[in-house]
């Protein structure tokens, strides 16, 4: 999924993540989390006729993501890519209580990330999707009212589920890289965006792999660039300190 | 009438299983697609009839409900199916044990497929097509 999709970036990766590998998105507010993931899956897709990707958006409209999108040259294959608005949906069965967070209420979820294609659809044939991106793993875990060491069970058999089905997954967090978080050792990868502000007035985007299972790839952090034709890797970033 | 629509697939049999259908099918003067299809109908009907008593108990009690939900289950999950239906009604006042068939208008099946729409990429008249062949038109 990574060679093949966004320019530039089969020279972060000398060979592909094994399928059904999860890999996080990690990094701050604005450094392009879900526009990376939107640009990695769409970039593949058109090159990749068979294959099929779904989005799940927890806060974040499916509307916000499109507009958003487009204004970064963006564009979604048809029939091939679909966005699964949790957020739109919430709203539109409770826009004022919470009570997804009730366990027997959220299961729905997860059977949401593994349903087939409805029969009807455009995408048809009941086609499980292959690749999956997941925004936020932070609202996703909001979801729940139980406390860390059960939360962290959860989480496991939430990544053993997305192995199961061999569905290739990118989840996206927002934090901060340097502050570890239990899950960063149950994934199989972990991809830092971010802005470096060596020099303040030409700050610069970049993206690192962190790790990546039974995958080679570079260690040098990248230059990760807004073009006409949306996101490409850029030159490897000099000077940049950690 | 309208052809059924068939899909071609392989399966591999256990070698007795496959003698004794295939004389279940001479047996009965049956294809044995047609064995194979019932006893798979069967299956799912029964799963279907176990799923509804873990669920909810209207599914079991109210058919038309049963076939709503049903019919939204194949473009979304079944929990979502049946929380969305259950708001639906909440919000009209309709109980979901006892909601019929006059109460269930074009327009009460129309606010199920906006909400489906945001978890399927079915689109609203194929969806709404879908819910009405399931009430028996209007």
């Amino acid at each position: 999924m990574f060679r093949d999709s966004i320019k530039g970036l089969e020279r972060i990766f000398h060979a592909e993540p094994p399928s059904g590998s999860i890999t996080m998105i990690v990094g701050k507010p604005g450094t392009l989390k879900s526009s990376l993931a939107h640009a990695i899956l769409s970039s593949y897709l058109w090159k990749h006729k068979g294959e099929k990707a779904v989005y799940i958006t927890i806060e974040e409209t499916e509307e916000s993501h499109i507009r958003n999108m487009r204004s970064l040259g963006i564009a979604f294959p048809k029939n091939q890519y679909f966005i699964k608005d949790i957020a739109s949906f919430k709203f539109e069965i409770a826009p004022e209580n919470d009570f997804l967070q009730d366990d027997k209420h959220f299961n729905f979820i997860m059977q949401e990330i593994s349903k087939p294609f409805g029969l009807y659809s455009a995408l048809a044939d009941g086609d499980f999707p292959r690749l999956m991106a997941l925004d936020s793993l932070n609202a996703f875990q909001n979801l729940f009212l139980i406390d860390a060491r059960r939360l962290r069970f959860r989480m496991q058999d939430f990544f053993q589920r997305l192995r199961h089905k061999r569905i290739s997954s990118l989840i996206i967090v927002e934090g901060d890289p340097e502050e570890m978080i239990p899950e960063y050792f149950m994934v199989d990868g972990v991809i830092e965006v971010g802005i470096d502000r060596s020099h303040p007035q030409m700050p610069k985007r970049y993206i690192v792999v962190r790790k990546m299972r039974g995958t080679k790839h570079e260690m040098a952090p990248y230059m990760l660039n807004i073009t006409e034709n949306g996101l490409e890797i850029g030159e490897p970033l000099i000077g940049w300190k950690k | 009438m309208v052809a059924k629509k068939y899909r071609r697939t392989t399966i591999e049999l256990d070698v007795n299983l496959y003698k004794r259908v295939k004389a279940l099918a001479v047996e009965k003067d049956m294809t044995l697609r047609e064995i194979i299809s019932e006893a798979l109908e069967e299956k799912l009907a029964q799963e279907e009839e176990e799923n509804d008593a873990m669920n909810s108990d209207f599914l079991r009690e109210n058919p038309l409900t049963k076939k709503i939900v049903r019919t939204m289950e194949t473009f979304i999950s079944r929990d979502a199916a049946i929380l969305l239906f259950i708001k639906k009604c909440e919000s009209r006042n309709y109980d979901p044990y006892t909601i019929t068939r006059e109460m269930v208008t074009e327009e009460f099946l129309s606010s199920l497929c906006n909400g489906i729409r945001h978890l399927s990429d079915v689109d609203n008249t194929e969806c709404l097509k879908a819910l009405k062949a399931a009430v028996g038109g209007f």
